[in-house]
């Protein structure tokens, strides 16, 4: 099985007494989204920024395509694209001008640069802004030439930190729906993020971390699946009386039922196929159900059980 | 800015003597070395402007963030910032000399040219190398860009040859001093003037920097400060 | 009161010891009477410095020239013993003493220098016994061209040198990457 990504052993110490990273070891396929979730100082950004050689580690290897990150970054940073925390800008610069300079820098032939540059813009949305000083952006404009900059070489993998910070709803989304389009160009992300409904938008897997060591790393569909409450929230078209529940109680498959405000909550064994059946049933009883959804914890609901609840999410 | 005192500076030496119904210098390496006392000082603002802000630009405006995940090797990357401020200053001092021929041509006529005035050139570049270098240098231990720049600037333009003047006052040749290296740009022309007693009748011309042990000086400052000016920008973190 | 008698001995003693300070005067030590020179004091001698000159008007720093001085006696008898004093910027360099010039004739006193670069004041003086002559100090700037220093090749082989060493540090990590083989992690 080939990893785009390989993390072994991962330790970080600042001063000798602030352990970072604690042995953080993970692997990432190729084509795989990875989401990096876990609270402030849990080593998210420190691990990213190891991975992109802004500093060595006290200890471990990082290899991206089976190049030591720390030894060899020329190989292996040649198809990676990264946006780190809030970088700097070139004020000074256009984005025409900067997207040119780091097309030079990645060692992009010339002629395709220019033709580059243009659709990386469109694809953020700063298109009109092209020949504009980028000392006049906004925040969020900025994010988006960031991410323009990161995917400029059309990268095999994106190490993003917090892509959306800075962004408004409309970015937000904008963003989300990049890292589709990258999904679906089998391009590998590894993405750090706050915003856990962003994650569980996008990503196949999710690592969480806190204090610097991996907590549980899952693919988003066991999550989902363990989130799951074995609940089904459902709700009528018409008021239901205490005789109906009562008789939909008796439905087999469920459990137990029990009226909340305007809907009903049935408990069952979590079975997606009792859970047909239910629905079955009742609709062949002729009751009008209007929403029948499954009740799970989200994965903010998820993560405060992981990380636990004085550490909170934003 | 750096531009346009290299323009004004020489523009004065030949606006301001007919101006004030002055003669010019007998000679052109008389006018030249008048003309050319203010190249080094031109060299050092061009050095703190420019390289100030090649090492620690990037980290005190976080742009390291965007420039240093990327197929560059920390090396290559500062060797170009340095190589960049080199060429900016380089640009300056050509600028300063061309205008300073311009003048010669123009009040003296192109006979007059000496292979001195060429000797003082190469010399303002080397000069500008070390400048360069020893400012770069302080860019890249320093955090704040506007602190190494200034650093540099009164280091070369004010310690350095308040050093060299206390030396040769107890008698001490200075010849290690890097400013007084930078003498030899204007002492190159072959013009006599200037102080040559000092106080307690100190003979000041035996002080004059050596040729060959000045363009040495310079050299070895640039590879110096330039070296330990890369190893420290190698390893300064982004943190 | 004095009588006669002994202001007139008063009288005769002044004029004896009167006669006799001159007679001690008259027959002190005269080298010009005894040589047949002038007899007049120094600081009168009728020796001028007509000419001062340089054996190059434009010299190159450190080259030797020769400086020139004429000087002539324009009395009646011949002067001995003077000494002829020349000067660099008002320090004296060179004394050449004992010249005798005989009436109405001039010699050329001359010697060597090594000319230090820059603007000169070359000037002599004759003097006797130490004493200066009146009238005899002759001075003449003199500009030394400074020689010219270094050369062209040096410069450019200092620049050359420096751009090699500059952009060499580009390529020593790659060097030394390929020197020790940088291990790359087979994936299984």
């Amino acid at each position: 099985m080939e990893y785009t990504i390989e993390i072994e052993n991962l330790v970080k110490e600042y001063n000798h007494d602030i352990r970072a990273l604690d042995n953080v070891s993970l692997k990432i396929r190729k084509g795989d989204v990875v989401g990096y979730v876990g609270p402030n100082g849990s080593g998210k950004t420190t691990t990213i920024k190891i991975l992109t050689n802004l500093f060595p580690p006290t200890a471990g290897h990082v290899y991206i395509n089976g190049n030591d990150v720390n030894k060899d970054p020329k190989e292996a940073l040649c198809s990676v694209g990264a946006l780190i925390e809030v970088p700097g800008v070139y004020d000074y610069l256009t984005p025409n001008e900067m997207l040119t300079y780091f097309g030079k820098i990645y060692g992009m032939p010339k002629k395709d640069i220019a033709h580059r540059i243009k659709e990386v813009l469109m694809l953020v949305k700063l298109s009109s802004w092209e020949h504009k000083k980028i000392g006049s952006f906004s925040t969020g404009m900025q994010r988006r030439l960031g991410i323009a900059k990161a995917i400029l070489h059309n990268p095999e993998i994106l190490i993003l930190d917090e892509p959306a910070i800075g962004l408004d709803p409309k970015g937000i989304k904008d963003v989300r729906n990049l890292i589709k389009q990258f999904q679906k160009e089998n391009i590998t992300v590894f993405l750090s993020s706050h915003l856990l409904h962003e994650v569980s938008e996008t990503c196949d897997t999710v690592i969480f971390l806190d204090k610097g060591k991996v907590i549980t790393s899952d693919s988003m569909e066991n999550i989902i699946s363990r989130t799951e409450l074995k609940m089904i929230e459902v709700k009528f078209l018409f008021p239901i009386s205490k005789e109906h529940i009562n008789y939909i109680g008796t439905i087999e498959g469920i459990d137990s039922v029990e009226k909340i405000n305007e809907h009903i909550r049935l408990h069952f064994d979590g079975n997606p196929n009792t859970s047909y059946q239910i629905l079955s049933k009742l609709i062949s009883l002729g009751y009008h159900v209007v929403s029948f959804n499954p009740i799970t914890k989200d994965l903010e609901d998820y993560y405060v059980s992981i990380v636990g609840d004085e550490r909170g999410v934003s | 800015m750096v531009v346009a005192l290299t323009i004004f500076i020489p523009l004065i030496f030949y606006v301001i003597p007919p101006a004030f119904n002055i003669d010019y210098a007998e000679t052109a390496n008389e006018f030249a070395q008048s003309n050319l006392g203010f190249v080094t000082l031109l060299i050092i603002i061009s050095g703190a402007v420019f390289a100030g802000d090649a090492v620690s630009g990037e980290f005190e405006k976080k742009t390291g963030l965007l420039l240093f995940p990327t197929p560059q090797r920390r090396t290559s990357i500062f060797v170009g910032k340095f190589i960049a401020a080199l060429i900016a200053t380089f640009l300056v001092v050509i600028l300063y000399y061309l205008i300073t021929l311009l003048e010669i041509v123009q009040i003296y006529g192109l006979s007059e040219i000496s292979i001195e005035l060429l000797k003082s050139f190469l010399l303002a570049m080397i000069y500008a190398t070390s400048v360069v270098a020893i400012i770069y240098f302080f860019s890249s231990i320093l955090k704040r860009t506007i602190t190494s720049a200034l650093i540099g600037f009164f280091l070369l333009m004010m310690i350095l040859p308040i050093i060299t003047s206390v030396l040769m006052f107890v008698e001490v040749d200075p010849w290690f001093i890097v400013t007084h290296s930078a003498s030899l740009i204007t002492d190159v022309l072959g013009v006599g003037g200037g102080f040559q007693t000092g106080p307690r009748g100190v003979d000041l011309s035996s002080f004059d920097p050596d040729f060959y042990i000045g363009i040495g000086v310079m050299a070895a400052y640039t590879i110096f400060f330039f070296f330990v000016g890369i190893i420290i920008a190698k390893r300064r973190k982004m943190e | 009161m004095m009588e006669t008698k002994e202001i007139k001995k008063i009288l005769i003693t002044t004029i004896i010891m009167a006669l006799l300070l001159s007679a001690i005067l008259l027959t002190l030590p005269n080298t010009s009477a005894q040589n047949g020179g002038m007899q007049v004091p120094p600081s009168q001698a009728p020796i001028k410095i007509t000419e001062l000159s340089f054996s190059d008007d434009e010299p190159l720093e450190d080259s030797e020239i020769t400086i020139f001085a004429t000087v002539l006696n324009i009395g009646a008898t011949r002067v001995t013993n003077i000494t002829l004093s020349f000067y660099l910027d008002y320090d004296v360099i060179r004394n050449v003493t004992e010249i005798t010039i005989n009436a109405n004739e001039s010699i050329i006193v001359n010697m060597t220098w090594v000319a230090e670069k820059w603007n000169h004041n070359i000037s002599v003086m004759a003097s006797i016994d130490d004493t200066p002559l009146k009238d005899s100090m002759v001075g003449k700037d003199i500009y030394v061209e400074a020689k010219p220093i270094g050369d062209i090749s040096s410069l450019v082989l200092a620049l050359m040198i420096i751009f090699i060493i500059v952009i060499g540090t580009v390529f020593i990590p790659s060097i030394w990457m390929a020197l020790t083989n940088a291990p790359k992690k087979v994936n299984k």
